[in-house]
């Protein structure tokens, strides 16, 4: 090659008519190997070369041109090159310069970004398999919260079908109990199977749900005024969080006063502590009282443990139940 | 609401002469004069080539005469409004003038799009009769009230500005 070629450090490669590689300059043989000899082993793409050097042919200036280099991985973009004919006579020969890509200064570098770039293509690979394995883990796990929520209205129906049949008033409370406590977990299941989210759900959604729920079963008609915040709840929070709710609704649908009665849930968070406050105008709450109402505040307490809360009860106009607990990273606002 | 009253300079043509300047000018401003001459020269090569076909296949010849190539040169500029002439042929040399580019006033500051001449120009006379060497004396591009075309027909040491063409050969490469 002309001595002038080491001025160049992009990699040129000169071919004859036929395609046999007939020199290389220094950076060309770092790369494609001293002992290539034919196209095949620089390019992978025939037609395209062809053209290339057909157009150079019809021109004394370089040609710019974009080829696929032998090797290349799919997401590798096509090598830029410049064309040029070299005429001797009837002969004409072509150099092609590999435009952007300088000769391979620092090997130990190149070697480490293969390495890299290798890794990265396993890792690529693995992540597109995981992900497949997550999507259909997301089916599986939809199509489980639909039994569970299928389920539940099955078993919710059978107990009230056997309080209707019953003539024993005990026997019709306790079935009303049970029946509002299964609503508040359907009510909860089923609004988690319809969010996208399979993570938890929005307790504002969750609570006016609930209130509905609530007024429904009661039998009376009284106002139930729901103010929360679209805070999304984990589901490991969303069920007891139902389940305290319903009980502090039903406490207070029941015991709120005549004509006028009324009934407010307030659900707001302040950094990482949330306060859910139901109120009625009842006569408010009375420490000894014993029964089912007090077994039902049993279970709240127990429910507010397990959530890392507590209750507080006062009488204040009526029964206030104030349940302050904490809110845990997965709780947020939806966006 | 119609909007058809409304005095707007807006026609395909425009638009298109208008996308051409602003596509040359990205080039010009993205990669420099030189390379952009170059993509150019590419998009120049190909419409030469295209041209070649069509007049060749019109006048039912298998190439075309020094005499066919200027008549072709002319005729193709002024269909596309490039009011071409011959200013002067000769045995070595064919020169044309003009006064108005096709390109319109979308062509000043774009010098790059004169490679759309040259290679052309080159590319029809290069396959036609083996050779050609267009030097583009005078362009409206670069400010010059006309263009001033010459295209060489034989070949010269030290060909200065001028750009060289051929007529093309498709190597035969050996798939192996």
């Amino acid at each position: 090659m002309h001595p002038i070629s080491k001025l160049i450090r992009e990699p040129v490669i000169v071919f004859a008519g036929d395609g046999r590689v007939t020199d290389m300059n220094r950076p060309a043989r770092a790369r494609f190997g001293g002992g290539a000899e034919s196209w095949r082993e620089v390019f992978a793409d025939l037609h395209g070369l062809q053209n290339l050097l057909e157009r150079a042919s019809g021109s004394a200036d370089p040609v710019l041109g974009a080829l696929r280099l032998a090797g290349a991985v799919p997401a590798e973009p096509d090598a830029k090159v410049e064309a040029l004919a070299l005429r001797q006579g009837q002969e004409i020969s072509y150099a092609v310069k590999l435009r952007d890509i300088v000769g391979d200064q620092f090997p130990a570098l190149t070697a480490q970004v293969r390495e890299l770039n290798a890794e990265i293509h396993v890792r690529r690979r693995v992540q597109a398999e995981l992900e497949e394995s997550l999507a259909h883990n997301k089916v599986l796990y939809r199509e489980l919260q639909h039994r569970v929520k299928n389920h539940l209205q099955m078993i919710l129906a059978l107990v009230s079908s056997a309080g209707r049949e019953s003539e024993d008033p005990g026997r019709k409370q306790f079935v009303k109990m049970l029946q509002s406590k299964l609503s508040a977990l359907f009510d909860a299941q089923r609004l988690m199977y319809s969010e996208e989210s399979s993570h938890g759900l929005r307790v504002d959604q969750m609570l006016s749900a609930l209130a509905e729920t609530v007024q429904s079963l009661a039998g009376v008609r009284i106002a139930i005024q729901v103010r929360a915040e679209p805070v999304i709840a984990p589901n490991d929070l969303a069920f007891p969080l139902a389940l305290i709710a319903n009980e502090l609704l039903t406490n207070a649908v029941k015991y709120a006063a005549g004509e006028g009665a009324a009934v407010s849930l307030d659900f707001v968070c302040s950094g990482d502590q949330a306060v859910m406050t139901v109120r009625d105008n009842g006569p408010g709450f009375a420490p000894t009282a014993s029964g089912p109402t007090s077994s039902g505040l049993g279970l709240v307490r127990g429910l507010c443990r397990q959530i890392g809360g507590h209750l507080v009860i006062q009488s204040d106009g009526g029964a206030v139940a104030v349940v302050s607990f904490p809110l845990t990273e997965a709780s947020h606002a939806p966006s | 609401m119609s909007l058809d009253h409304l005095d707007i300079d807006l026609e395909r043509d425009m638009f298109l002469r208008t996308l051409l300047r602003e596509l040359s000018g990205a080039l010009q401003d993205v990669v420099g004069l030189e390379e952009a001459s170059g993509y150019i020269s590419v998009v120049g090569a190909a419409v030469g080539k295209a041209l070649d076909e069509k007049y060749r296949a019109a006048l039912a010849v298998d190439r075309l005469s020094a005499e066919q190539v200027a008549q072709v040169l002319v005729d193709l500029k002024q269909r596309i409004k490039g009011d071409f002439y011959i200013v002067e042929q000769r045995e070595d040399r064919i020169v044309f003038a003009s006064n108005s580019c096709p390109f319109g006033e979308f062509v000043a500051g774009r010098p790059a799009l004169c490679m759309m001449t040259s290679n052309v120009f080159g590319h029809v006379t290069g396959e036609n009769l083996g050779y050609a060497r267009v030097q583009i004396d005078k362009a409206i591009a670069r400010g010059d009230p006309g263009c001033h075309v010459t295209v060489y027909l034989t070949p010269k040491e030290g060909g200065g500005e001028a750009r060289e063409y051929f007529r093309r050969v498709r190597p035969e490469l050996a798939d192996r």
